[in-house]
């Protein structure tokens, strides 16, 4: 461990990671951010031209996973690139291999829990907190911040972790990985994420404190609109489950109201 | 006017490096952008409004794989900047405004998207040129790539935000202001209808048969609680926060426990 390899390669290509999909092309995918990535190691290691121009040449295969838990890989490929370069019996097609069969279940893990189920449970935090400071601007300043910290603390620390573990680890970063359950904890950020929503549908539905909110609807009577909306929110519910896209809905609400407003 | 829309088309252009550069960091999400461009029009109502409208709405929304979503960011900088300077110069805040800006920029997002995927075939052909140097024995520069794409994603930040707003800016202040008033009024309906597609969304992405009755007792509990007293929102963020940490903590206890 850090025998050839210092720490400050490795904050280097901590830095390097976040701009992993910079070049993201649909030949090969990721494979010109893994090069530029890995450049501070291939240059650490290698001084001669023949073995950094089989570094790069090596890292431009096809690759593309999740760009978070890209650090795993990232941290593993350091390992065994450092292992060979100090003669261990590592062949180039063993990384290659590893890469590749790491690269669709992390991709899986990671667009599941930061994609489908962090960003937004940050953005309903956020935006309750905005709907609920109301008018006081000030606070309200609150839900991008939270959101923002939310977000980062998960992201920012699981590259840190998955690249110095998958250094350290090497290949059998793998238990390390299956031990991290983001399964259960998509659970915990379900349940969390419906009790607030919870919690604000009394707002949403009942307009007494109309005043509390941004929006407030006119005309109807209190107990009809929040039936009425309700109603709209299990149809629109429905559509979403078959698949209709949230623009096609925002369009349709549009053009239904100015329909029904000449009829 | 013009200053102000170059700085703010800036920051979008420094802010979309990080919707697909920077892997995401939430920075470029409406939630942040739009308070953020608000504030520096003076006008942070329009800006939260616009982030609640546009986050919640197109937040399920996932760039997984070769698949490219709407990209929500410049939606967000030319609405709130259209909103805000129509506001100040009609002299009132009204509701129509907003989604009308909504409305108009979202053909703004395809745009963009339509840009994206053309860079991402330029980039296939700089995949293939640095194949070709490597087989050439010579060591390419994939650094000078990699912030080149940065440049260009810069550019087409900027680009995507700027000339909607600085050629269309009169032209659909015009058109707003001889829209016929049923039109308005439908938009003004709109306004407080479309949270509703966001709520949903955000429903179909959380939403396990497992919870219900947890999610049917925090609306129960904050229904009968707001029935009674004049309610303090701070109050009910406060204990829906500690609800969902109490629960987050029993979740980890369980899972201990087994």
């Amino acid at each position: 461990m850090y025998k050839l390899i210092r720490k400050s390669d490795l904050m280097k290509v901590y830095f390097r990671l976040f701009l992993l999909e910079a070049s993201w092309n649909y030949e090969k995918m990721q494979n010109i951010g893994v090069a530029y990535v890995l450049m501070p190691i291939g240059n650490r290691l290698y001084s001669d031209f023949e073995g950094r121009k089989a570094f790069v040449g090596r890292n431009l295969k096809f690759f593309n996973t999740h760009p978070a838990m890209a650090s795993f890989i990232m941290g593993v490929v350091i390992h065994m690139e450092e292992q060979m370069k100090l003669g261990e019996p590592v062949t180039p097609e063993e990384i290659e291999a590893l890469k590749n069969s790491m690269m669709g279940p992390l991709a899986a893990m990671g667009d599941n829990f930061f994609w489908e189920y962090l960003r937004p449970f940050c953005a309903v935090i956020g935006v309750c907190i905005i709907l609920l400071c109301g008018n006081n601007y000030g606070f309200a300043f609150l839900g991008p911040l939270v959101a923002l910290f939310l977000y980062n603390a998960f992201g920012l620390s699981v590259r840190y972790a998955g690249l110095t573990k998958g250094y350290e680890n090497g290949p059998s970063i793998i238990n390390y990985i299956a031990k991290l359950d983001l399964r259960s904890m998509n659970e915990r950020l379900s349940l969390t994420a419906l009790v607030m929503i919870g919690a604000l549908f009394p707002f949403l539905f009942k307009l007494d404190n109309a005043e509390l909110l941004p929006f407030k609807i006119q005309s109807m009577h209190h107990s009809l609109q929040g039936l009425a909306m309700f109603l709209l929110l299990l149809l629109m519910l429905l559509l979403l489950k078959i698949k209709v896209t949230p623009t096609v809905l925002f369009y349709g609400i549009i053009i239904g109201i100015i329909m029904l407003t000449y009829i | 006017m013009h200053a102000d829309l170059l700085i703010i088309c800036l920051l979008a252009a420094l802010l979309s490096i990080d919707v697909r550069t920077v892997g995401g960091t939430m920075l470029s999400r409406p939630l942040v952008v739009a308070p953020l461009i608000g504030l520096l029009m003076g006008d942070a109502k329009t800006g939260f409004l616009v982030a609640y409208f546009i986050e919640l709405v197109w937040v399920g929304m996932l760039p997984v794989g070769a698949s490219l979503p709407v990209e929500v960011l410049p939606v967000t900088v030319v609405s709130v900047f259209l909103a805000a300077t129509y506001s100040s110069k009609l002299g009132n805040f009204s509701e129509s405004i907003i989604m009308f800006c909504i409305i108009i920029s979202i053909p703004v997002g395809f745009m963009s998207r339509w840009l994206e995927s053309h860079i991402r075939e330029l980039n296939s052909r700089l995949s293939d040129y640095l194949d070709r140097e490597v087989s050439e024995e010579r060591i390419p520069n994939v650094e000078m790539i990699t912030y080149m794409n940065i440049a260009v994603t810069f550019l087409k930040g900027f680009l995507v935000c700027f000339l909607p707003i600085f050629f269309g800016s009169h032209v659909l202040l015009n058109v707003y202001n001889s829209l016929p008033f049923n039109v308005k009024q439908a938009l003004e309906t709109g306004f407080y209808l479309v949270p509703l597609v966001g709520i949903a969304v955000v429903m179909e992405i959380f939403f396990i048969k497992k919870y219900t009755l947890h999610f049917a007792l925090s609306f129960i509990a904050v229904f009968v609680f707001s029935l009674f007293t004049k309610v303090n929102p701070f109050l009910i963020m406060g204990l829906s926060v500690m609800a969902a940490l109490l629960l987050l903590y029993m979740g980890r206890e369980r899972k201990a426990g087994v």
